[in-house]
């Protein structure tokens, strides 16, 4: 009996156990995910982090507009660079130079081009949707001028990246819902309204003031950022009224004057100077190690082959033979010592840049060279800790003076400022193109200025051989973006 | 959960079977069928009863009070059961034949157990045995070859499992299978040693598998660990073996001579002056342009490496204690002469004690320590690219520190290029992998003749790793150079656990018998990791190696964790009508908290027929067993996210915007978010098992049909979005298993077996909601899952031929357009077009075999026993992308038969470039068949011979069993491709695979 009644006891305890698991149970499935916070738990009533979304599209902007696939693509097609690098290697920039574009559909930078970019607009759309969420919260009209001011800074931003869309490929989709992904492509006349409209409201929103004299955030966009911008889309669709109004409102301001020294403009020193409009911003904290803010390898693509750390890279986009010759006919010497950077030679701050091998570079880019003795003892990667120059003064200078004397007006002295900082000797009754060579020898290897000049006023098809107006100006659209959306044939 | 519960009152109240026949007495003698010898100590007892008695030195037995109409079971261990009903005989001799193919072996299924004859379901046991014969450091790896279904892919790095699919591949996500390690789930079993498992099951089809719910969809393994035997005296065993590993197969590469050759017909001036320069420098041939060093770097990175393995196991029991423990010793160092070594020591000791008729209760824990040193394995792939012409050390190269290595940037290569040396040379990765495994369970017999079992268990998995990586500051030059030490260091910590409880009943209803199973399951599971990284380290001595020794500033941390929980009830009756006809349905109810959607249902059907127990079947003597089943069932994936996109906010150091010499905190929120479910894969499985010729020929056959639902697929989203994880696909697997063996006693001295099995894999994508097709692999070797195609299959340009003259090429519009010489490939024009462009694409192949298979085959002649393992895959490709590197890089070195066999004017070749031809991106930047090889192999995976010393009385000594083998695994392997092995893993993309090695062992084993 004794047996049985232990059974039963266990037997008991046994169901009961069974049963209290069970039931005990009802929760515990309901677990948050560990490690991340959720959306909906932003806290937009906190005003105070308003600006967190913001400085969000200014971080994905400075990576994506420096890609170094895309940087290439945009500096081969002029007349002053040349691919570089191992003969081989990326030989699809040559074939970009060359005109022959239905070689390039399938070429990956073209495509990741494409998707940094509109990365870049899909983020800025995002921080618009955080920004409204804040702005439920708002109440006081000071937040609600902060408000107007940070979405005019990611408009710029967006607007910027539609800029350079529009420079690639001129007809491209406005994508300004993210949730609408499958597009279809506005015509080149509706981007760049697009992109003036939006300045418009930017200029209105930003304050007037100096990037690098914004508080607290040196080097952000301003409304002279817009104006420039602004000024830049009307060039290229040579609109020079809006060129002329806009940059004559940028020189009005007496705030911008050209950087003295045009060597060191490009480097350490010349970082958010007095003639900055808009720089691509990274920094090494000032510390010889840890973590860093870079390029996407804008500097290493441009940096000179075979080196010894820091001065090293991968030798791409190399001045040419023409741009060259062209700054020696010309006496360029100050222009000429910035912007190559000679193999086997030593810099004029003391690096030694070994010599190429037959076949490959015997001259890099300069603007894109920063001194060893200018780095932050500790680190080791090329042009680290400095930025990457956008939009300068000294464009606006030039644009104003070719709108001027378009209008038939004179063009000196804006002219003039821009000539005898690099130590020319000044022009009279300056010439339109005496303004374009001007302009070719100030931009040389910049964001493939030259050719865009090239093609506004026609004399693409001359210079450039197998350029073929209607055809050349424009990339294709990446067959991959193609097959994702069927929408872009 | 009511159901339950008058489920279990209903068993309760079933009147015990009550007997009122008449009585007699019974008697006779058991024999062995093969021989006529009489059977010592067989069991002898009357079904359904406790009446029983065991067979005496002649064989012979005597029952008393047995009912008229009572079965009389005869049993012995390695025999096949006999059941003779008595039909008032008195006088009743039995035969038993040998259990050849284990249909009387109990079978671990899941949450119970089940005798092989009573499965519906096909399950692989696959034996101790045949585990241990095999030098490998993970116990999977042992299986390549042996079991139909699954297929495994080995690596050669120590310390890194295979990589296990079964019955092919149906998630874009994880394909492991489910490993349950004595009650506790594990994604893998490479803390194992081979010899601390006592059997492997492998539940195949959804009706063995779907009892595992949402974590079965890639099949579950179910190891079991060595336990012991009631009333056994203690066996020591040690099994040992010591060997050495070679690289086999080593790809040959360009010797400098080659190199040159391939360089100058390029005719770069470049490319001249490097080789000059390497002349220069080091010596060679001025006017014929060939530099004196040719570095072999694949031999500079190989060793001999060694191995070796200890184990020891004690194994035995009372009356009421059964116990097996045992610990072993895994050394084994990598085939890559570095710091690269695996060390892995076990401690296990499982006991089981009766602690009275109705409980049982048992503890095991299992206690593995691993210290495991790994290779820089991007060594391999500059192995691949680095050109023989410069040397391993240089006393010149001024610029290296600490050790001279010499560098490729001295004869003016790039900084894409190092010194594949220096690569492995400056890595220091250490970790330690310390894994406990302790289990506890009670088991309560509610009923007499434990017809009601009720066990509940407690297992966990406590698992910590802790490991460094430190690069030392070094330079070699040409960008290959760290100028400040660095040393990350991370905590990993597992900490898992399950509670399962059941209750399992058993009844024979006459000839109904039923048995069923209801079960009720907790899980946890948590992972948690800290890691911190620190410059500026003093690396000249382990003990250093601290973060607190590095450089306050710019010190790293960070840390990430998951936990998921599991609740799930889960069910199982099997029915027999007289052991002929089987039915068995599953079902388990899954709740999980790593999804928005918590719960999942997965049921599952089989049935059976024992066709040789019916009684037309008696008649004949050719077929000695005949099962025919069927089975559906449905399985889930849990390997897949739970949600997909930027619901969560990310805030870093990329989202943080730059303004001066410092960053404002920002973040970015892109909304692209879906929630995701578990993949579902609904499986119908129809197979036959037959024995035939007295039980020596063993035939099993399946066919199966896995359609996986849901699969979650990474859909590329346009405009640069990303991309976004959805439940889109449907995917297919099917194919056919077939299991074919022979073994047969020839006499008492001489035995032997063969066998062998093969699987076919027809994988088909069904659909990807409505999109025809998604890319995978990378924009430059892109791969392609196209409805009514192969998963991943290579997406390119297929190359029909080469150029042969200027005739040629004059005449091919695309030629021209392209401005091709002789020499560059001639692509297929898909769409006739006379252009060649991305809509020119085809598939190219695919990862997946058409079918891999294994052959075995086995002798024994008195004290000498020989085996051999033999497997392979058939229809695979691979590419190899090692040699696609050259699209970004066009002076890396050649293997030599791309040398060998280069177009050299007309009618050379119809299928190589010529040397200028491998650097024209028309035939290099497009991916095209070129790159695709045959992955097919055949492999000896295994052969053994061995000679054992009978144990032996010397007076009053007894000498052990002794057994010496020697082991070559394996030894050779049949293929095509150009690299060291055909077994790359992945997607089959060969770029820098582990070498796998030869393996040479000679093996002890000493049992007492």
């Amino acid at each position: 009996m004794k047996k049985n009644i232990s059974i039963k006891g266990i037997f008991i305890v046994a169901l009961v156990s069974l049963s209290l698991f069970m039931s005990g149970c009802s929760d515990f499935l309901d677990k948050l995910p560990e490690n991340t916070v959720a959306q909906e738990e932003v806290d937009y009533t906190n005003l105070n982090n308003m600006y967190m979304p913001v400085s969000g599209v200014y971080a994905v902007a400075a990576f994506k507009f420096s890609f170094w696939g895309a940087y290439g693509l945009i500096a081969i097609r002029g007349d002053d660079v040349d691919k570089g690098s191992a003969p081989n290697d990326q030989i699809e920039f040559n074939y970009a130079k060359q005109f022959q574009y239905d070689r390039i559909t399938g070429f990956w930078a073209l495509n990741s081009t494409w998707e940094g970019l509109y990365n870049v607009v899909t983020t800025a759309n995002a921080a618009l949707e955080s920004l409204d969420r804040y702005k439920e919260n708002i109440t006081s009209s000071a937040d609600m001028e902060r408000y107007n001011q940070y979405t005019a800074e990611v408009r710029f931003l967006r607007a910027m990246a539609f800029y350079r869309i529009t420079q690639y490929w001129g007809a491209a989709p406005i994508l300004i819902d993210n949730q609408a992904l499958t597009v279809e492509k506005n015509s080149i006349e509706e981007v760049r309204q697009f992109i003036q409209d939006e300045m418009d409201y930017c200029i209105a929103h930003l304050p007037d003031l100096r990037p690098n004299e914004v508080p607290n955030k040196p080097g952000a966009v301003t409304k002279y950022s817009a104006l420039m911008l602004k000024a830049k889309v009307a060039l290229l669709d040579e609109d020079y009224a809006t060129v002329l109004t806009a940059t004559q409102e940028i020189i009005d301001s007496k705030k911008f004057e050209l950087y003295p020294d045009f060597y060191q403009l490009f480097k350490i020193p010349g970082k958010l100077s007095n003639e900055s409009l808009y720089e691509l911003q990274f920094t090494d904290f000032g510390t010889g190690s840890g973590d860093a803010v870079t390029s996407d390898a804008w500097f290493a693509f441009q940096g000179p082959r075979n080196g010894i750390s820091p001065i090293q890279g991968w030798g791409f986009m190399v001045p040419t033979q023409e741009i060259r010759s062209f700054m020696a006919e010309r006496n360029d010497s100050v222009r000429a010592k910035t912007t190559f950077l000679y193999a086997g030679r030593r810099t004029p701050s003391g690096d030694t840049i070994p010599p190429g091998n037959p076949g490959e570079p015997d001259c890099y880019n300069g603007k894109a060279y920063t001194p060893a003795n200018q780095m932050t003892p500790g680190r080791s990667e090329y042009g680290m800790n400095n930025n990457i120059r956008v939009f300068r003064y000294a464009d606006v200078l030039l644009m104003n003076a070719e709108a001027k004397v378009r209008a038939q007006q004179n063009g000196d002295e804006p002219f003039n400022l821009v000539r005898t900082r690099a130590k020319l000797s000044p022009i009279t009754n300056v010439t339109l193109d005496q303004i374009l060579d001007e302009r070719r020898a100030e931009f040389a290897m910049e964001w493939g200025e030259r050719f865009f000049d090239l093609v506004r006023t026609g004399k693409a098809p001359d210079v450039l051989s197998g350029f073929v107006p209607g055809e050349s100006e424009y990339y294709p659209i990446p067959q991959n973006q193609i097959d994702l959306n069927p929408n872009l044939k | 959960m009511k159901f339950k519960f008058i489920f279990i009152l209903t068993l309760l109240l079933v009147p015990l079977h009550s007997f009122a026949q008449q009585r007699i007495s019974v008697a006779g003698v058991v024999t062995e069928k093969a021989t006529g010898d009489p059977i010592i100590g067989a069991t002898v007892m009357v079904k359904g009863t406790t009446i029983g008695t065991v067979t005496d030195m002649d064989g012979k037995y005597m029952l008393e009070n047995v009912p008229e109409d009572a079965t009389i079971v005869y049993s012995y261990v390695g025999m096949l059961t006999v059941e003779e009903p008595v039909n008032g005989r008195t006088t009743i001799n039995v035969e038993l034949s040998e259990d050849v193919q284990a249909l009387e072996e109990v079978v671990v299924i899941g949450y119970g157990t089940s005798k092989s004859k009573d499965l519906t379901a096909p399950i692989a046991v696959v034996k101790s045995e045949d585990i241990v014969k095999h030098a490998t450091a993970s116990p999977m790896s042992s299986l390549q070859g042996k079991v139909a279904g699954v297929l495994i892919n080995n690596t050669g790095q120590p310390g890194a499992g295979p990589d296990v699919k079964i019955r092919g591949v149906g998630s874009f996500a994880d394909t492991q299978p489910l490993y349950v390690v004595d009650g506790m789930f594990y994604d893998n079993i490479n803390f194992l040693n081979n010899s601390d498992i006592q059997d492997i099951s492998i539940l195949k089809d959804a009706s063995a598998a779907s009892i595992y719910g949402v974590r079965a969809a890639n099949g579950v393994v179910i190891v079991t660990t060595k336990k012991g035997i009631l009333n056994a005296k203690p066996t020591i065993t040690y099994d040992g073996y010591y060997g050495v590993q070679r690289a086999t197969d080593v790809l040959k590469m360009a010797n400098s001579q080659q190199y040159a050759t391939m360089q100058l017909e390029k005719g770069s001036e470049t490319d001249k002056a490097v080789l000059l320069k390497s002349i220069e420098l080091y010596g060679g041939d001025q006017t014929n342009i060939i530099p004196a060093v040719s570095t072999d770097w694949y031999k500079e990175l190989l060793r001999t490496a060694q191995m070796q393995n200890h184990a020891l196991d004690i194994t035995g029991g009372s009356d009421k204690v059964a116990y097996s423990v045992g610990l072993n010793y895994l050394f084994q160092e990598g085939i890559m002469d570095a710091v690269n070594d695996y060390e892995r020591f076990n401690i296990r000791a499982k006991s089981d004690y009766f602690v009275s008729d109705w409980l049982k209760i048992g503890a095991n824990l299992i206690s593995s320590n691993v210290t495991k040193r790994d290779p820089n394995n991007s060594a391999w792939e500059s192995a691949f690219v680095a050109p023989p012409i410069f040397p391993v050390y240089d006393e010149n190269n001024t610029a290296a520190y600490p050790e001279k290595f010499a560098s490729p940037a001295q004869v003016g290569y790039s900084t894409y290029f190092g010194n594949p040396v220096a690569t492995a040379y400056y890595n220091n990765a250490k970790s330690n992998i310390r894994q406990f495994l302790p289990t506890f369970y009670a088991e309560l017999y509610l009923l007499p003749q434990n017809r009601l079992t009720f066990k509940t268990s407690y297992n966990q998995n406590i698992s910590s790793e802790s490991g460094r990586i430190y690069t030392p500051e070094f330079r070699v030059g040409g960008g290959q150079e760290n100028t400040v030490s660095r040393l990350n260091k991370y905590n990993n910590n597992i900490r898992n656990w399950i509670v399962d409880n059941t209750l399992t009943y058993m009844q024979d209803f006459d000839k109904h018998n039923v048995t069923a199973m209801l079960g009720q399951s907790f899980r946890s599971e948590s992972f948690r990791n800290l890691w911190g990284e620190a410059t500026g380290v003093p690396g000249d001595f382990e003990e250093y190696l601290y973060l607190s020794q590095g450089n306050a500033d710019g010190r790293k941390t960070g840390d990430g964790g998951y936990t998921y929980k599991g609740l799930s009830y889960f069910g199982r009756v099997t029915y027999n009508y007289a052991r002929k006809y089987y039915l068995s349905a599953t079902m388990r109810a899954d709740g999980s908290s790593k999804y928005q959607e918590k719960w999942g249902y997965f049921p599952s059907f089989g049935v059976s027929w024992n066709v040789s127990e019916e009684d037309f079947m008696k008649q004949q003597n050719f077929i000695d067993y005949l099962k025919l089943r069927a089975s559906w069932g449905k399985l889930g994936n849990d390997k897949v996210p739970a949600s997909d996109g930027f619901a969560s906010v990310t805030q870093n150091l990329s989202t943080s915007g730059v303004f001066g010499n410092g960053i404002i905190p920002g973040y970015t929120n892109l909304i692209y978010f879906s929630w995701l479910r578990w993949e579902v894969i609904n499986e119908t499985n129809i197979g036959l098992e037959a024995n035939m010729l007295a039980n020596r020929l063993h035939l099993e056959a399946d066919y199966y049909h896995r359609m996986t639902e849901n699969a979650v697929i990474d859909a590329p989203l346009p405009m640069g979005a990303g991309s976004l994880l959805g439940n889109y696909g449907k995917i297919l697997n099917s194919g056919v298993e077939l299991t074919l063996n022979w073994q047969d006693k020839v006499n008492n001295d001489f035995s032997y077996y063969v066998g062998g099995n093969i699987t076919t894999i027809n994988n088909k994508i069904k659909d990807l909601k409505g999109l025809p097709y998604l890319y995978g692999g990378t924009a430059e070797f892109r791969t392609i899952s196209k409805v009514g195609g192969p998963l991943n299959a290579y997406y390119g340009h297929k190359v029909v031929g080469v150029y042969q003259n200027e005739e040629e090429i004059k005449n091919d519009p695309v030629a021209v357009a392209n401005g091709l010489n002789p020499g560059d490939f001639k692509y297929f024009d898909a769409n006739g077009d006379k252009v060649i462009n991305d809509e020119d694409r085809v598939i190219l192949g695919s990862y997946i075999p058409d079918f891999n298979y294994g052959l075995n085959a086995g002798l024994m002649y008195k004290n000498f026993d020989f085996s051999i393992v033999m497997q392979g895959v058939y229809g695979n490709e691979i590419v190899n992308q090692k040699r696609g590197l050259r699209r970004w890089q066009g002076d890396i070195n050649y293997d030599a038969d791309m040398v060998v066999n280069r177009w050299r004017g007309e009618g050379s070749t119809n299928k190589y470039p010529s040397a200028k031809g491998t650097i024209n991106p028309w035939n290099i930047s497009k991916f095209n068949s070129f790159f695709i090889e045959d992955g097919s192999y055949f492999r000896i995976q295994n052969i053994q011979a061995a000679y054992t010393f009978p144990k032996k009385e010397m007076g009053s000594f007894t000498m052990p069993t002794i057994r010496i083998s020697l082991t070559a695994e394996r030894p050779y392997t049949y293929f095509t491709s150009n690299g060291f092995t055909p077994e790359v893993g992945g997607i089959g993309f060969d770029r820098q695979v582990y070498p796998l090695a030869a393996t040479y062992t000679v093996g002890l084993r000493i049992v007492y």
